[in-house]
């Protein structure tokens, strides 16, 4: 049995490298996919949890997750073919045009 | 019988006037339909005063007809009526403004048949005969202040009747804004009589006055006093008296008939009406006749004094009607109301001739309104000559026209009231007039032809200028009825002086516009005093004299530019600064909320998550151990 500790220490590191990733990174692909990797830390902690709980709520959250990160992908992928398509690259500060 | 006609025809004279004015307002029509529809109307209303004349015999008693309530206040004390209200005076009055009003009407119609806004002009005539006959006929003084405005605004309306020249607006709004400060003061006088005599009634008021102001109270008559001396204000500003005179002259700037019509029938005259109508207030107030009487003469000083050096035509008939109106505020000062509403009477029919000769003459000359580019003009226009002698003549009250009874009957009074040198500068006033005449008639009838007529003299308007012609010879018949109305109010004293001395001051006031000219005929037509102002104190004088005393300028000085400095100081207007502060602030904060905007994705991210990491460890700070 891993330690609960260790699971919510991964789950938290992966969160992060998400929100890292999302703030850092400049294309929009590396973007999409950092946020996939903070649903995924969310996942963990949701399954973690439903471990330690008796009953069903963590994997049916789960299971909502998953379903979620399979939409927001498909529309996330749409929109970076769109974006290569208009403007040749996937630089997300390229689209910083509006300016107050 | 009689009764009853007159209380169907009292309504009527006010109405058709009015009605035609609405429809004149309303409808579009032909020119000419509309002009013969102004005329009759007013002819219409002469009629029916004519008829009233008829009927009624010279005491008759007041009638009062009542068509219906204006206004009802719950209180018996508080309801007002349309009521009519007529007796002598008002008769004498409504007989002068429809009178005069008609003939006026119809010269207007030759006058002004080439004007393209001759509707709008019979409209707004219209307009004010009916202000004034309601202001005559009124029987309660709010009714009579209804009419009283009606009358100023149709004044300004047609001062301002060729509203596309500058100057003529500025005229109008003149006219309009001093009268405006005399209504101010009229409107507070009666809001005094309401609350003193708890109704706005004449017949009450005059009934109730030496009742409610005693003449021995101390402290009642202070409250007379400056009641009277606020309607005093009103009537001068409406009849030109001496501090708000100076809107007169530029009034000139209307059409002639116009001004036929301001100087002789309306407007001018309500004032003195006015005064005459309450004379039994004034009777309680005994300083604000002095005063009254001490403005009549120096108005009528001022007046004459002008009018002996103007070149306008119409200008010095214009101070001409100042200085006339003087002598009947003179008149009323000293008590003698009936001397007063006689020279009104007079007044307005010699006035009325002068102006609508006045307006021929200028007709004929191609708009030319200096007199000394016109001269010898007695045989090509012998008709305006006519008139104007007549007219000339009873203005400088010669002998056995309309003018001298009047104007010697007022002298009589202020001599026989105690008032040496208010008869003084009266008999100055007479011989400035008579010399003003008399140079107004040599100037432009006698000496050498200087420009030639270029139009006839239409028909129509010689018809009126005979008739008023005639009125002005005949019209020296005071009616009995106000006679006999008059006399009771007003106070007969003893004679304060021997007869001897009473005798000589006939003599002098008799002999005074012989002499006066005697005078004129040696400056103008023999030119013994030569024609320049050589010295400089001369042309100081004349300059002065010129300029009406320099009340504007002084007006200016006083009044017009530290009020416009004023606005100037103010035209940031300090309140305005408050909400320009609050729209700055605004402004800033929006600019800089606005540079948060800056479209990159990844910023915007980074704030969203470091706002969430902030709330969220708040919440566990704070509500660590239960969550």
């Amino acid at each position: 049995m891993i330690p609960l500790n260790w699971l919510i220490i991964v789950s938290l590191v992966l969160f992060s490298i998400g929100i890292f990733g999302v703030i850092a990174r400049r294309n929009l692909l590396f973007i999409l996919m950092s946020l996939e990797i903070m649903l995924n830390a969310v996942a963990l902690l949701f399954i973690t949890g439903a471990t330690l709980h008796p009953g069903v709520d963590g994997y049916i959250i789960y299971l909502l997750i998953l379903a979620l990160a399979a939409a927001e992908v498909a529309i996330g992928l749409a929109l970076v073919i769109t974006m290569y398509r208009r403007f040749g690259s996937l630089d997300v500060d390229l689209l910083a045009k509006m300016r107050g | 019988m009689v009764l009853s006609m007159i209380q169907f025809l009292l309504p009527l004279i006010v109405a058709l006037p009015i009605l035609s004015a609405i429809l004149l307002l309303l409808v579009p029509l032909n020119p000419r339909v509309a002009a013969v529809l102004a005329t009759l109307s007013v002819t219409g209303s002469a009629l029916a005063v004519a008829t009233i004349q008829l009927v009624t015999t010279p005491d008759f008693a007041v009638v009062i007809a009542i068509p219906a309530t204006w206004l009802n206040l719950g209180q018996p004390s508080l309801s007002l009526n349309f009521g009519l209200y007529l007796d002598a005076l008002s008769l004498m009055m409504i007989s002068i403004i429809t009178g005069v009003g008609s003939l006026i009407h119809l010269y207007s119609v030759a006058f002004m048949a080439k004007d393209p806004g001759v509707q709008r002009y019979f409209a707004y005539l219209n307009l004010f005969v009916g202000a004034m006959l309601l202001l005559g006929l009124a029987d309660n003084l709010l009714l009579l202040y209804l009419g009283w405005e009606g009358v100023g605004l149709c004044s300004y309306l047609l001062i301002g009747f060729w509203s596309k020249e500058r100057a003529n607006n500025r005229a109008a709004n003149k006219a309009f804004i001093t009268t405006r400060i005399g209504d101010t003061a009229l409107l507070i006088g009666l809001l005094m009589i309401f609350w003193q005599f708890g109704s706005l009634n004449i017949a009450q008021i005059n009934h109730n006055a030496a009742a409610v102001w005693p003449l021995d109270s101390a402290n009642n008559s202070n409250v007379a006093n400056i009641c009277t001396l606020l309607l005093f204000i009103g009537a001068a500003g409406k009849s030109a008296q001496l501090p708000l005179q100076n809107w007169l002259p530029d009034a000139m700037a209307g059409p002639t008939p116009v001004s036929a019509l301001i100087h002789a029938a309306t407007m001018v005259t309500a004032g003195i009406y006015l005064v005459v109508r309450l004379f039994a207030l004034f009777q309680q107030a005994s300083a604000t006749l002095q005063l009254i009487a001490v403005v009549g003469t120096l108005t009528l000083l001022l007046g004459a004094s002008a009018a002996m050096v103007q070149n306008d035509l119409k200008r010095i008939l214009a101070y001409s009607t100042i200085s006339q109106l003087g002598y009947m505020f003179l008149a009323l000062g000293v008590g003698a109301t009936a001397a007063a509403s006689f020279h009104l009477m007079t007044h307005a029919f010699f006035k009325a001739l002068l102006f609508l000769s006045a307006g021929a003459l200028i007709h004929g000359l191609n708009h030319q309104h200096n007199i000394f580019k016109m001269g010898g003009l007695r045989r090509l226009m012998p008709m305006v000559f006519l008139s104007f002698v007549v007219g000339a003549a009873a203005l400088s009250s010669l002998p056995l026209l309309s003018g001298f009874f009047s104007k010697e009957r007022i002298l009589n009074e202020v001599l026989l009231s105690g008032h040496p040198w208010l008869w003084l500068g009266a008999i100055v006033g007479a011989f400035m007039t008579a010399f003003y005449s008399a140079r107004l008639i040599l100037v432009v009838f006698f000496g050498r032809l200087k420009q030639a007529p270029s139009s006839q003299l239409p028909r129509l308007m010689a018809a009126v200028l005979l008739i008023l012609s005639g009125l002005t010879i005949v019209g020296g018949l005071m009616p009995a009825s106000l006679e006999l109305l008059l006399l009771t109010t007003t106070s007969s004293l003893p004679p304060a002086i021997p007869v001897w001395a009473h005798s000589l001051a006939e003599a002098i006031a008799i002999s005074t516009p012989f002499t006066a000219i005697i005078l004129a005929y040696f400056c103008f037509i023999r030119g013994v005093f030569g024609t320049q102002l050589r010295l400089h104190w001369q042309q100081r004088l004349h300059s002065f004299l010129t300029n009406g005393w320099y009340f504007d300028l002084i007006y200016q000085r006083l009044i017009i530019d530290p009020f416009f400095a004023l606005t100037k100081l103010n035209k940031k207007d300090l309140f305005d600064q408050i909400y320009r502060t609050i729209e700055a602030a605004m402004l800033t904060c929006h600019r800089q909320l606005s540079r948060s905007q800056t479209g990159s994705l990844r910023l915007y991210n980074g704030v969203l998550i470091l706002f969430a990491v902030a709330a969220i460890g708040w919440m566990l700070i704070t509500h660590g151990p239960s969550l």
